[in-house]
Formats: structure tokens, sequence, C-alpha cells
């Protein structure tokens, strides 16, 4: 084999109370996507950063086609034409879509940003991922999925030799994933490296040439990928064998939440739905489909134009969160990082955010008791936190979104709407978190998940509706739905539009 | 066995180990007046520090609230002004002592609901706002009082909030250690100060969690201009009478004693003991300057000079010492 592109030689990283790397070493060649799998909190992300010179390892070197290199800080990274997605977008949201793909590289005439040639560049860029964006919209008015479609139109835009991209599908839609994998298949061809972390399997093995798996920041092994099955994947990275979520069909508990006809600017056009106590109902369907809207509208943070929203059997309406809140609705939003967490505090406060006024005594929040709640929960979602990560920033991606269920779940809300429940969570975990479900669910509350992963969907839901172009196209049970008959719907043309 | 913390668990104290930095210069301040003026190092001039700084603590803390949520106030110095002298003005007027210190203490509130509400209601920034209802009050105060001062003459105003001495300490002193006291409970046990945090650090996961972030600042809001009516009510008992002018700098020196004491400028991030490190340090520098008998423009030249080596020192401090790094901050090597 001809020398290899990147070479990581005892690598070793610590931060205050966690060892995010340890002594980690492979190589990686040119022209091959070089998967990283892992658990949450493993150190994947951290062994990118220090390839984009984020971070600087305690012990340890990279080489570069042989020639150890030294990656002080990100600008040095890119000038070895090294780019990086991160898990966590960096697009601005002040900016607009051209301004974002250009930063740090605006187009310039005599010391003045040339503004028509940066906007065709970024046209240019847009229109080769076929985003369909108009590059003077505003980040702020775009979805997750095209923020980071934004951010990966940043990262390829100078043609890097190496490039990193950190579970860049976690918030991406069908469509936008064909087109990213289309991009990843060209930059191959060019013969770049792609270092390309995720949790979804079926896509590790689609993309793949090697793997290599870290454990608790150590290395186990790296290998090219047809060497895996799916089992021995997760057990090397697990360290254990992980069961599939078991499901019994259960009888329907009573109706406890019902929509009629919610119609909310072109997002959503008259959805109806009733969800029972006990059942876990999935909403599957493209990105962009009105499900995001549907739960806003749920949990009170968006005001339908019209329909009505009934709990127990009695008309309610929801004119914020709170009190949703206090009807016993519950919201886990599909993006943590600006609407689920508040970064900057700790594991408790995040964790304890939504209950604040249950913890208290003679006023005074019962610190005792509240230790207890995220102890609990720590445990029971396997968080890894240590003492001195004073902020949840400092987590892990998945981790994090552990914090975010962890801050619902422990309000033991009668409706539980979830958007995304698993977003950057590893596979391990995730079939605990899909258990956590359905336990939950069997012991009486009414789960709505949203999901745009197919087969969550599937094996968690015990009834499914697709929705299309802010209707639902159709609905199916638990044994009768397949891969096929939802994506039918979801592409499926809806006839009756008014 | 996994234990988590967060900030709200943590010792009293322990907050000032990161502010090392400012304690240093603090400290150096205090040996440098000590051994420039044969005034500052002895017990009457500590008594006197107390007193002098009383004003701009009571406004410190209120800033600290403030900055926290996320918000700003410009408007200290001329709603504490407004709130001296409708207190004075009452008390000349004849009326009761409680009364008097009520209105004082309501002028406060009212224009801390003023300056929420309009930021709340109608999206404007704080920044602006604050402002505006600064050069109102301003306008105010000149008209009612045809822009002459209004001494206070009433005995037990004087005494109960300047002169009366507690184990020798001046009373304004203790009205800041009770309210550093009471606030810092507020802050840092009360489902409330929870919130404040919450609303400061990312407004919309605040939102989506059920706190109610609009009502949380105005409340905020209310809160800091009570406490600037208090600061108000303190100035003109100090003076022996309402000046009608905003008080000197107040607003500006407060921001400086909350940013001395780390308090992030994007709120979600400080706390209130360190605050009083920056009060401190902004109360030595003002006593000891004028000891010195700095001319005042310098004295605010110095002033500036300082407040910015402070934060740097403290910077370099945090960075030297083994660090705990915010987001996306590259790592140094020391
Ligand atoms: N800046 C930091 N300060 C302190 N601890 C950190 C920091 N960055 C990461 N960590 C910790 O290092 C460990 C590895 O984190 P890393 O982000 O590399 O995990 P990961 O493998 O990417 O996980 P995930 O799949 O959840 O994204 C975690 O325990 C994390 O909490
Ligand atoms: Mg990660």
């Amino acid at each position: 084999m001809s020398q290899a592109l990147i070479s990581f030689e005892h690598i070793s990283k610590q931060f205050p109370g966690v060892r995010a790397l340890d002594d980690v070493s492979f190589e990686v060649q040119a022209g091959q996507v070089h998967v990283l799998m892992g658990e949450n909190g493993a150190g994947k992300s951290t062994l990118m950063k220090i390839l984009a010179g984020v971070y600087q390892p305690d012990s340890g070197i990279i080489r570069l086609a042989g020639q150890p290199i030294s990656l002080h800080d990100p600008l040095s990274a890119a000038a070895q034409d090294i780019a990086m997605i991160y898990q966590e977008l960096t697009v601005l949201d002040n900016l607009d879509v051209g301004r974002n793909i250009m930063l740090g590289q605006e187009p310039s005439r005599g010391g003045l940003v040339n503004w028509k040639a940066l906007y065709m560049q970024a046209q240019a860029i847009v229109d080769e991922l076929e985003l369909g964006l108009d590059v003077r919209t505003p980040l702020s008015r775009l979805s997750l999925a095209e923020r980071q479609m934004v951010e990966i139109a940043r990262a390829v835009r100078r043609q890097p030799r190496i490039i990193v991209m950190d579970e860049p599908t976690s918030s991406l839609g069908k469509h936008e994933e064909e087109v990213l994998f289309a991009l990843i298949g060209r930059l191959k061809a060019r013969g770049a490296a792609i270092l390309y972390i995720s949790h979804r399997m079926d896509e590790v093995f689609r993309l793949a040439d090697t793997i290599t798996v870290l454990r608790d920041g150590a290395h186990i092994t790296t290998e090219p990928a047809a060497h895996f099955t799916r089992e021995r994947l997760i057990e090397l990275m697990v360290g254990r064998k992980v069961e599939a979520v078991e499901r019994q069909a259960r009888p329907r508990g009573a109706v406890v939440l019902e929509a009629r006809e919610l119609v909310s600017g072109r997002l959503l056009r008259g959805v109806t739905l009733q969800l029972a106590a006990g059942e876990v109902l999935g909403v599957a369907g493209l990105a962009g489909s009105g499900q995001t809207e549907l739960a806003r509208v749920l949990f009170g943070v968006r005001q339908p134009q019209s329909g009505s929203l009934w709990l127990d059997g009695r008309q309610v309406r929801f004119r914020s969160p709170q009190e949703a809140i206090a009807h016993g609705v519950a919201y886990v939003p599909e993006d943590r990082k600006s609407l689920g967490l508040v970064l900057m505090m700790g594991v408790q406060a995040n964790m304890s955010l939504a209950a604040l006024t249950r913890y208290q005594r003679h006023g005074l929040i019962d610190f005792a008791r509240l230790r207890q709640l995220v102890a609990d929960w720590t445990q029971r979602l396997n968080i890894k936190a240590s003492v001195q990560q004073e902020s949840v920033e400092l987590l892990s991606g998945g981790n994090q979104q552990k914090v975010v269920l962890a801050k619902w779940l422990a309000l033991q809300p009668r409706v539980l709407i979830l958007n995304e429940p698993t977003r950057g969570i590893d596979v391990g975990a995730k079939a605990e978190v899909h258990q956590l479900i359905r336990e939950i669910a069997a012991g009486g509350m009414a789960v709505l998940m949203i999901s745009s992963e197919l087969p969550e969907v599937l094996s968690v839901s015990d009834r499914i509706i697709v929705m299309r172009q802010g209707r639902i196209s159709g609905e199916l049970l638990a044994h009768e739905a397949d891969e096929t008959r939802v994506l039918a719907l979801a592409f499926a043309d809806l006839q009756e539009a008014g | 066995m996994m234990s988590v913390l967060s900030r709200w668990r943590r010792p009293l104290l322990m907050p000032l180990a990161p502010t090392s930095g400012v304690l240093l210069g603090v400290l150096a301040l205090f040996v440098f007046f000590s051994l420039a003026t044969p005034f500052f190092f002895n017990v009457n001039n500590f008594i006197n520090i107390g007193q002098q700084s009383a004003v701009l603590a009571v406004a410190a803390f209120a800033m600290t609230f403030i900055i926290l949520s996320g918000e700003i106030d410009l408007s200290m110095g001329a709603v504490g002004a407004i709130a001296g002298v409708l207190t004075a003005m009452a008390l000349r007027d004849g009326l009761h002592l409680p009364l008097a210190v009520l209105i004082g203490l309501g002028t406060g509130a009212m224009a801390g609901l003023l300056n929420g509400f309009i930021s709340m209601r109608f999206g404007v920034p704080s920044f602006i706002v604050t402002l505006g209802v600064a050069s109102i009050a301003r306008a105010i105060s000149r008209t009612i009082t045809q822009n002459r001062p209004v001494s206070v003459l009433d005995e037990t105003y004087l005494s109960l909030f300047s002169d009366a001495r507690l184990l020798g300490l001046t009373i304004n002193v203790w009205y800041v250690g009770l309210l550093f006291v009471l606030l810092y409970v507020l802050l840092m046990r009360t489902p409330f100060g929870m919130a404040v945090f919450a609303v400061g650090g990312n407004r919309q996961a605040a939102h989506l969690s059920g706190i109610p972030a609009a009502r949380v600042k105005v409340i905020v809001f209310v809160l800091a201009g009570a406490l600037v009516g208090f600061a108000g009510i303190l100035q003109a008992a100090r003076l022996g009478s309402a000046r009608v002018d905003p008080i000197n700098n107040l607003e500006l020196d407060a921001i400086a004693a909350v940013v001395l004491g780390g308090t992030s400028f994007s709120g979600g991030r400080g706390s209130l003991v360190r605050t009083l490190l920056g009060i401190l340090l902004i109360g030595i520098l003002n006593n000891g300057l004028s000891l010195m008998n700095v001319d005042s423009y310098w004295q605010l030249v110095i002033k500036g000079g300082i407040v910015i080596g402070a934060v740097l020192l403290d910077r370099w401090w945090v960075t030297a010492s083994r660090s705990r790094q915010p987001v996306q901050d590259k790592e140094k090597r020391a």
C-alpha cells in the first residue's frame, strides 16, 4: 500500500476529569472514506478537532504524507488543506448563505469585498450541492437541515485534501443525504481523504472503505470495512452485545391528545390526529413536511391559525410552552444546541430547567432532591459527565442529547413529543433509549415521536403517520408498515389538495 | 459513581478562585496606596471606603442581575437621581418618612418597569430604551426641581440611611451586606435565580422549557430599578441633599464592577460574589486617587486604564493557571 496520507501516532488528550484520547495510532489513506465509530464520548470529535487544529494533543504527533506537522490553530490546519464539518454547527445565523459559505475567503478588489464575485462563487457551490437556496437568504430563516448543508458547502468550498465530517447526516433529510453522498463520491474520486463520523449503521456500511473503532479514548481496531458485520462492529464499540427492542402489541388506552384540522401557515395544512395513552405514534416523512411545525403547535410554541386541540376530551389552547407543560405536555426539540440546552449551564441546571418550580421548598430550590434526580437520570441514561465539566458545552454531542432527554423524561409528562430524540446518540445507547421510550409508553405515557430515521420509526412505533406537504398522507399500523410503504406515502402526490 | 455539579451548588467562596487576577489587582492597589499616601492605611479610611462605595455596590448588584439576564441598563445614574429627588421633596413637603422612602423605591421600580416593559413588549434593545428613560428621568428631575438641589434636613432620615453606625461601620455598609445576602440567595437558591441565568444564557431554550422569558426579564428590570431607587436614597442621605443631575458615572462604574467580576457581557454566566470584588477594586481606586489629590479628569483616565488592565490580568491568570476552557477556545500550550 502506498504511503498513508495521515498518520496519527500515539495521540493522547486529557481534559479536566476526562481522558478523552489514550495513545491512539492509526493511518488514513487518500481517496478513501475512513469512518470513525465509537460510543458517545469515545473521543471521535476530540481526535478530529486535534486534526483541525482546535485542540492540541498532550502527546503524540500527526504526519501528513510522512511529514510531521504542527497544527496549532484552525488556520494552520486550513493551510494544510484540512477542512472540518463540526458536529455542532458553526455557521453564523446573522449572515446570509453566501457570506457564510465564503466566510474568511471573501474575494476582494482593491481591498474591498467584491460582493458580486462573492455571491456568484457562493451560488456555484449552492448549485453544485443542489441546495435550491437563494444565497442572500439569512441563515436564521433556514431549517436545521439547510444550515447543515451550508456548513458542508463552506467546508468543501476550498477543495480540501482532507475533509472531516462529524455526524453530517444527523440532521439531514433523505434528499440532502443523497446529495451529500454524491459529493463524497466526487471528493473521493479527486483523491481526497474523507474522515467520517456517524452513528448510523446503514450509511457507515454504504460509505466506508475503512473503519476505525474507538472505545473510551482508546484505539480498538482499524480494518477494511468488508471485515465488519454489523454485530461485530457494535460489539467492538460497546464491548458487549446489544439487544434489539422487543415490542409486543398492546391494547391502546384512552385518547389523551387530539388535534383537529390544525392549520399553521404553509407548513401545516390541516392535520387531524389522535394520540392515546400507552402508545408510541411515529411521525415519518421527508424533512420539512410539517412535522416540526406540528410539534410546535401541539406544544404551544406556535398558535394555529385554525383547528383545535383537545386534551382528555376537553378543548384546550396553549398560548405558550409554559401552559403546555402545565397540562402535562413535554417537547424534546430537534436542535439541542439552540433550542434544547443552555450551553453554559451545568448538567444539573439543564436537567431541572423545565421543573424549576417542582423542586423547591419554602421558595428555595431543594438541591438535595435535585441532585438525586440528576444522579438517577445520569445513571439511567448512562451520561458521561465529570465533576469538572461545569457546563454542558463540554460534553460530547451524544451526551448533550441525553441531557435534553433526561430533562423532559424527569418531568414525567402525560404527553411526550419527541423530535429526533436520538440525534447523535450511539448505537448501544440508541437501543437503550428506544427501550426506554417503549417502557414509558407501557407505563401509560402518550408518545409522539418524529424521526427522519426510518428504522427508528419502524422499530419503536405502535402506529405510524406519514406527513407530506403539511398534511397526513397516510397511517400505518406497526405490523403492516415497512420502509417501502412509508416511503411511498412520503413521496405520494396528494390529489385532494385544496 | 458519578456526581454532577452545577454552578448552583458551589461553596460561597469558590467562585473567587478564578478571579485571582482581580484579587491581585485589589491587593496591588492596596499596597500602592498604602505607600503612596499616608492617609490611606487606617481604619477610619477603610470605613470611609465602605461608606463611599455603598451606592455603587447597590447599583452593581442590580447590574449583575441585568447583565446575567442578557440585558443592559444605562439609566441607573439618572433614575437614582430622580428617586433621591422625589424622596427629598416628599420629606420637605412633610410626608412621613416610610412613605417618602417608598416613593423613592417606587420611582426606581417604575423606571425599571418602563425599561423592561418597553424593551420586551416591542423588542427594542434595552440599550436604547434605558438611554431614553435616562434622558426622560433627567428632564423630569430638572423640571420639578427648577434645576436646584433639594436639601434633606430630616434627622431620622440622615441617620437611618447614612450617619448611624453599628460596630464602627456606617449603616449603609450594613445595608449593602444585608442586600448581598438576600440577593445572593435569590440568585443562587431560588427557581427565579435559575431562570435569570437560563434566560440570559439561551432565551429560546429557556422559553421552550416553560420559563416565561420576557416576564423574567421585566421582573429583573423592576428589581434592579428598586435597587437603584435605594441607591438614590442612600446617595441623598450621604450628601445631605438630592442632586438633580445623574449620579456620577453610576452605571458605568457598576458595569465595570460587574465585568471585573468576570460576569459575561453576553449573559448567562457570572456571579454576585465576584461582583463584590469588582466593587472593592473600584471603591479603593476612587478613594485612593482622591486621597492623592489626583485631578478628577485624570482619575477617570487612570480608572479606565486600571479596569482594562485588571480584566487583562484576570484573563492571563485564568489561562496561566490550569484552565477550564470555554467552548471553541483553542487551547494554550503553557
Ligand atoms: N473541551 C472539553 N473539556 C472537557 N471535556 C471535554 C471537552 N471536549 C470533550 N470532552 C470530553 O471528552 C470525551 C470525548 O468527547 P468527544 O466529543 O470526543 O466524544 P465523541 O466520541 O465525539 O462522542 P459523540 O458520539 O457523543 O459525539 C467526553 O467525555 C467529553 O465529555
Ligand atoms: Mg462527537
